[in-house]
């Protein structure tokens, strides 16, 4: 049961990754969040999936995506939490580009296995200001894989700023990885900028075939038998 | 007798001072703001101690089950590991039931009671799932589960030896689970002790054998493996107790607009209201 419950956990946040980008069709005269979402999950899939096409594209391209529909900056600093605030300038300019850096190395990779999927959307509630769409991942040959969006407006134009896989909000898994390593480092930020910094670099040039490493698609998890529910 | 009651009491002591000490050397010292800052978020008063746990288990992963897992999946085709999977799952049905049942949830309860039968019989003996395709599809239920929907908290963060991620009710919900399951019940009736265990292992092995690529995936990326695994547990926790429906809207969600901080925003509003 031990690892049941404890690799369940896990293998969702990395699925949770898979779902990550999307794409505004942003200047729509009255933008439909479900649209929206439905759009961007497509070209996500279309472009990123495939274990062909070279890393250095697929990140490229999920760069794109990012910064076209996510709102990356407010998801940086919901991330940081508290230790936004004790940040100096230089220290939160520092963490916003390591930061967008850092998403894609980790998460652009696990498209690679992708192939036929489709995202079929069951509902949209309001949650605040933002809107919530809640729907599916459907896998032609394994279970299916719940994922909700957090879909904000952001002058005119609509924006991600959380995706929850199976239960799992990327924003609140951040924000607790990032804290315990700040609150380890004796509460400094710059010692989280420091293990970003490193990170990113080491997962870049295992990425990257020219260092010897072989391609970083470690694949996208195998979705688990999530029967919990 | 009063020597051996007094040697009793005195080993009972002696017992009780190392248990003391060992706990206490495992617990953060709340003795600065920001150590009781970190516990309220946290959740996780035995860090050191859970920290030290967590290596554990990994190193016996990378000894043992994962090993083993990899073995497993490269002997048996997926058709068999399917099976297997199936059946293990069926098994979990009886307690799932009672767990629905004390949970007052009777929709559920019956979708159980259905796959249980089916799968039993025309599904022999749990190998197929046959009821999910006549729209009977599965769920899991246990007694932390249970708790949690009646109410309960879920204690300080716990990292058990081997059986990984937990906290005090979960872990005392996994004790429940082991000994009042129906078919661990019966078994043990029926001094086929083995069973329960092997249930056990065998779930293990089935578990980790699907989780191989994510689970190492996940390891190379994170920058603190041992708070991920902390937040990703605390997080699906909290859905399966509520079966999968919204909870409460994240309240550390906030939404920045130029540079503003978020609580000047919050003290603009309370002067606005005011």
């Amino acid at each position: 049961m031990i690892s049941r419950r404890f690799v369940l956990a896990a293998a969702a946040a990395c699925v949770a990754a898979s779902a990550f980008p999307i794409r505004v069709n942003a200047q729509a005269a009255k933008p439909d969040p479900g649209q929206f979402v439905k759009v961007l999950s497509d070209r996500a899939i279309n472009e990123l999936a495939g274990k062909d096409l070279p890393v250095a594209e697929r990140n490229r391209r999920f760069r794109v995506l990012l910064r076209e529909s996510f709102d990356v900056d407010s998801i940086a600093r919901n991330v940081l939490g508290r230790y936004w605030r004790v940040a100096t300038e230089a220290e939160r300019a520092d963490y916003l580009r390591l930061f967008e850096d850092l998403i894609v190395q980790i998460y652009a990779s696990r498209f690679a296995e992708y192939s036929g999927e489709s995202y079929k959307i069951a509902q949209s509630r309001p949650a605040g200001t933002d809107t919530v769409i809640t729907g599916e991942i459907v896998r032609p040959t394994a279970t299916n894989v719940r994922v909700d969006w957090r879909v904000t407006v952001e002058s005119g134009s609509l924006k991600i700023i959380d995706v929850i896989v199976e239960g799992v909000s990327m924003v609140v898994t951040q924000r607790d990885e990032f804290g315990a390593v700040i609150q380890r480092g004796g509460g400094k930020v710059s010692g989280l900028l420091d293990t970003m910094r490193e990170k990113t670099a080491s997962l870049k040039s295992e990425g990257d075939p020219s260092n010897g490493g072989g391609p970083s698609a470690t694949a996208l998890p195998t979705v688990p038998e999530s029967r919990t529910e | 007798m009063k020597t051996l009651h007094r040697l009793g009491s005195l080993r009972w002591c002696r017992a009780a001072v190392l248990g003391a000490a060992l706990f206490s050397s495992g617990c953060v010292m709340l003795n600065t703001p920001e150590k009781i800052a970190q516990v309220q978020e946290t959740r996780d008063p035995l860090e050191p101690f859970n920290r030290t746990m967590f290596e554990l288990n990994l190193w016996l992963d990378r000894l043992i089950l994962r090993p083993t897992a990899v073995i497993y999946r490269q002997v048996f085709p997926q058709p068999v590991r399917n099976g297997v999977n199936n059946a293990l799952f069926n098994l979990r049905h009886p307690w799932t039931f009672l767990n629905d049942v004390a949970q007052i949830n009777p929709e559920r309860a019956y979708v159980t009671l259905v796959r249980f039968a089916v799968n039993s019989t025309v599904g022999v003996l749990g190998v197929m799932d046959v009821a999910k395709g006549w729209g009977y599809p599965g769920h899991e239920e246990d007694f932390g589960q249970t708790m949690g929907a009646l109410g309960m908290g879920e204690g300080p963060y716990l990292v058990l030896p081997i059986f990984g991620p937990s906290n005090f009710r979960d872990a005392a919900g996994l004790a429940v689970d082991s000994f009042v399951d129906p078919v661990n019940y019966i078994a043990r009736d029926r001094d086929r002790d083995w069973i329960p265990i092997a249930r056990v292992a065998a779930t293990g092995i089935d578990t980790r054998s699907r989780n191989i690529e994510s689970l190492d995936d996940l390891e190379k990326k994170s920058i603190d493996f041992y708070a991920t695994i902390r937040s990703l547990y605390r997080q699906r926790r909290s859905d399966e107790i509520r079966n999968g429906q919204p909870g409460d809207i994240d309240p550390g969600m906030t939404r920045f607009e130029g540079s503003v901080a978020p609580e000047v925003i919050a003290t603009d509003r309370q002067s606005t209201v005011q």
